[in-house]
């Protein structure tokens, strides 16, 4: 309806008489604005009056119009029925909750050891330190910068954190979600203002960030990276954050002293104590409380197996650890040794094992490790393939060449020199007569035989003891006065203290030091001193007994293998003592090998083992010999055991 | 070194929440609480069990759905269990600044790198729910006027930078963005805000795991 309806009368429309209506217009817009509000009428509308005429004609129906209207009324119900509602309601969804509390531990800062660790971190301790690390020669490469919290801070917020792994074994999610929750490795560094003396490589705090939580684990680095510095931070830690309070460090009897040096580099604030001395003094060191960490060698440990595994009136062993670390753990693959079993006797919560060299000769290596670590958990019928998928959350393992990208390159090179003509003669009446004898010796014949026949033929492709000549060592010599000529320093290995000094007297111009098992323990660490320092000894004569393990001499540039061992992991040992974290430069080895010999035939022996430990390690195909056995010792002088004969027969 | 370890005891005593709401893989969501001191160590952990929107309060919340549950629903029962009263509240989700009407501690979205916190995401959209059920983004509005954000269903905002950490805090307090400049600046070096939320994805995904 618009405003206009009401302003006018339809046309048309006839008119009973006229009727002046008037209708103001004004009130007839208002009208149909009240009606309307949201319509847009038109302000400007044009007005027109509402007076109009109205004719009236007698028509005879003027009665009917006088007439009053008659109105009838119609009603129509317009209620309708009230609509459906559909309620729709929105409840509070139910949210259950777990709950996790963690104790805070700065109430831990207050133990004992940690009030100890505050008082020696003052100014003399670090003043002490700091000389340490100017006079410290292991890392020449880099940086003589200490590594503070502030730095360890840096790199936390360079985005370089490393988080504490979770180990597979814990079970409980509240103790898993402690681990998860906490801090980056570094922040937990940086807090605890733990300093180091060079900056940590990114793979180390890896390594303590695996240690940390572990109740058994191995640390399997290949030699060099560190496993030293890598076990003491995490030790550090733990006791730092009162989660062990006794340690034992097991060690072989050479290298206590370097444990004990690279705990006063890397945790000068823990006290120490070498378990040392005679029978009762040992007993007394034993069960001494409040030590935080102790040092014990391999070789004591079957003898003071009744000290620490005594009870006390309660039945309790009075002697318990909380951590155990096994350095060079290798030292008790055999499960059935005195060493082994006198370890796996030892009270602990935790037990690590540091080893590169996890696997030397076949998987029952790693059996009698876990017989320390984990008993029975590892059985001596397991495949390579599976061994290693089931120890993979125990093991952490890396190569230099995967995380060193910046470490001088090691170079092997095999120098196959062919025996001189007076050892060729003497090598083959040896090589024929012990080949006879044993032959001669029939049923008779055992290991021990043939292995004193290959000592006997491996001494002859050192030096032939008729004439002294020797192909290695006119080869060596050679090596020699370039490596002089350069000034830089070399290390000579042989199995024999024998053939050291034969080696030393020819050497005799440059001066050699030896360092072997008859070196007085006592005087190796100055022995080891004056190769560093002195320039007038450019050659260290090593045994690989001796000198194997533990032994940080990056200064070297030169490595020879005068006779090869039956074992590839110790001869990597050896290698390592010069290529490692700090080395100045490339390392090369020089493996001497005598053609058509003995020696020859026990490389390829060497060769199998290697494929045996990168099976487990790396997963590559299972190599089809696991192991030295029996049969191939005699099989190097196609000899047949008993076992085989009769079974031929 | 005293005033070192005044400093460090000082940070010790400092009390942190961080919430996060992380989508779970049957759909919904779950909600963790954790509890730091002042050096980053856990003292608390909350997680709820998934928390499952229906199709009505998706259909009748539209936009408004994420800051009802995080923010009105996850975020106050989880606070509700926590033992240790913390000096502010961290978040990780704008839509859990509604928290800060819950709440009487500051509550503070970190922003994370690289994103600008006007923007909800890289192309500054929120969340919308579609008939099929599934998510979709529909154009944010939100204005800035002088460091103070607006955003629908949201209390005002103000941006305060701590460090490296850029804050959107919520303003219904007009002091709180200042009393979380004071608490945090003495640290304001090595202060990391995010980091904490990946520990509780973590601890979320860990929690998912094992039921």
């Amino acid at each position: 309806m618009s405003h206009q309806a009401l302003d006018r009368v339809p046309e048309g429309r006839p008119s009973a008489s006229r009727v002046e209506t008037p209708l103001p217009t004004a009130t007839a817009i208002e009208i149909a604005k009240s009606w309307f509000p949201g319509d847009d009428f038109a302000c400007d509308a044009h007005s027109e009056s509402l007076v109009f005429s109205v004719q009236i004609y007698p028509t005879g129906w003027n009665r009917a119009i006088q007439r009053g209207c008659e109105s009838v009324v119609q009603s129509v119900d317009i209620t309708c029925k009230p609509p459906r509602v559909l309620s729709l309601q929105i409840r509070d969804p139910v949210i259950c909750v777990r709950s996790f509390f963690f104790l805070a531990d700065e109430q831990t800062e207050g133990s004992p050891s940690q009030q100890r660790c505050q008082n020696v971190s003052g100014s003399n301790a670090a003043q002490s330190r700091q000389q340490e690390s100017q006079n410290d020669p292991q890392t020449p490469g880099r940086s003589r910068l200490r590594c503070c919290a502030e730095e360890l801070l840096r790199l936390v917020t360079a985005g370089h954190q490393h988080r504490i792994e979770v180990p597979e074994d814990v079970i409980k999610l509240e103790d898993r979600l402690r681990y998860l929750l906490q801090p980056s490795l570094e922040a937990i560094l940086a807090e605890r203002q733990l300093e180091f003396p060079f900056t940590p490589f990114p793979y180390q705090l890896e390594g303590v960030a695996f240690l940390f939580p572990r109740h058994a684990a191995i640390l399997a680095d290949e030699m060099g990276l560190g496993k030293t510095m890598q076990a003491i931070t995490a030790i550090r830690l733990l006791l730092r954050c009162g989660e062990v309070r006794r340690v034992l460090l097991v060690c072989p009897k050479p290298l206590v002293s370097n444990w004990r040096r690279e705990f006063e580099l890397w945790a000068p604030e823990i006290p120490v104590m070498v378990i040392e001395g005679d029978p009762q003094r040992r007993k007394w060191q034993w069960e001494l409380a409040d030590v935080p960490v102790r040092i014990a060698n391999y070789e004591l440990l079957p003898r003071d197996q009744e000290f620490f595994t005594a009870s006390d009136e309660t039945g309790q062993t009075k002697v318990a650890f909380d951590l155990v670390v096994l350095d060079e753990s290798q030292r008790i693959k055999n499960r059935h040794s005195a060493t082994n079993q006198a370890v796996c006797s030892i009270a602990r919560k935790r037990s690590w094992a540091l080893t590169g060299t996890p696997v030397e000769n076949s998987t029952d290596d790693l059996v009698g490790i876990f017989e320390f670590l984990s008993p029975g958990f590892l059985s001596p019928d397991m495949k390579p393939q599976r061994l290693g998928r089931t120890i993979a959350d125990y093991v952490l393992r890396r190569t230099k060449d995967r995380v060193l990208s910046d470490l001088p390159p090691k170079i092997l090179r095999d120098a196959e020199v062919e025996l001189t003509p007076e050892q060729r003669e003497t090598y083959d009446l040896a090589e024929t007569a012990g080949v006879l004898r044993l032959t001669e010796l029939g049923d008779a014949v055992t290991i021990q035989h043939v292995f004193e026949l290959v000592i006997r033929l491996k001494q002859i492709c050192n030096f032939d003891p008729a004439t002294g000549a020797s192909a290695k060592m006119e080869r060596l010599e050679a090596d020699l006065e370039e490596i002089a000529g350069s000034g830089r320093k070399a290390i000579i290995f042989s199995q024999w203290v024998a053939t050291l000094e034969e080696i030393g007297r020819r050497l005799e111009r440059y001066k050699p030091l030896y360092f072997h098992g008859q070196t007085p323990v006592r005087q190796r660490d100055e022995v080891i001193r004056r190769f560093r320092e002195d320039p007038q000894h450019r050659i260290l004569l090593m045994s690989y007994g001796a000198g194997s393990v533990g032994l940080n001499l990056q200064f070297v540039n030169y490595v020879f293998l005068f006779d090869r061992w039956w074992n590839p992991a110790v001869e990597d040992q050896a290698i390592n003592r010069a290529h490692r974290i700090g080395a100045a430069g490339p390392v090369i080895v020089t493996r001497f090998l005598t053609v058509d010999t003995i020696e020859q035939r026990i490389n390829m022996v060497l060769e199998q083992k290697r494929q045996l430990f990168e099976t487990i390690f790396s997963g590559t195909v299972e190599p089809k010999k696991l192991a030295l056995t029996q049969e191939e010792i005699f099989g190097l002088f196609d000899l047949k055991t008993m076992a085989t004969r009769a079974k031929a027969a | 070194m005293r005033e070192h370890h005044d400093s460090v005891g000082n940070r010790l005593a400092l009390r942190l929440g961080f919430f996060s709401v992380c989508p779970h893989v049957d759909g919904g969501f779950i909600g963790g609480y954790l509890i730091l001191n002042g050096v980053g160590r856990p003292l608390e952990f909350h997680c709820t069990t998934p928390v499952k929107p229906t199709r009505t309060q998706e259909i009748l919340f539209g936009a408004t759905l994420k800051p009802y549950l995080f923010g009105e629903q996850i975020g106050p029962v989880l606070f509700a269990k926590a033992k240790t009263p913390v000096h502010a509240i961290f978040v990780s989700q704008w839509e859990s600044l509604t928290l800060a009407s819950q709440i009487s501690e500051p509550v503070a979205f970190v922003c994370p790198e690289g994103e600008s916190p006007l923007l909800e995401g890289a192309d500054g959209a929120s969340d919308v729910p579609r008939s099929n059920g599934r998510w979709e983004t529909s154009p944010s509005n939100e204005t800035q006027t002088c460091g103070v954000i607006e955003r629908v269903g949201l209390p005002p905002c103000q941006v305060v930078r701590i460090g490296k950490n850029r804050l959107v805090v919520a303003a219904i307090r007009p002091e709180a963005p200042e009393e979380l400049r004071e608490l945090l600046s003495p640290w304001e070096a090595g202060l990391d805000l995010l980091e904490p939320f990946g520990r509780i994805q973590a601890a979320l995904e860990e929690a998912s795991r094992r039921g």
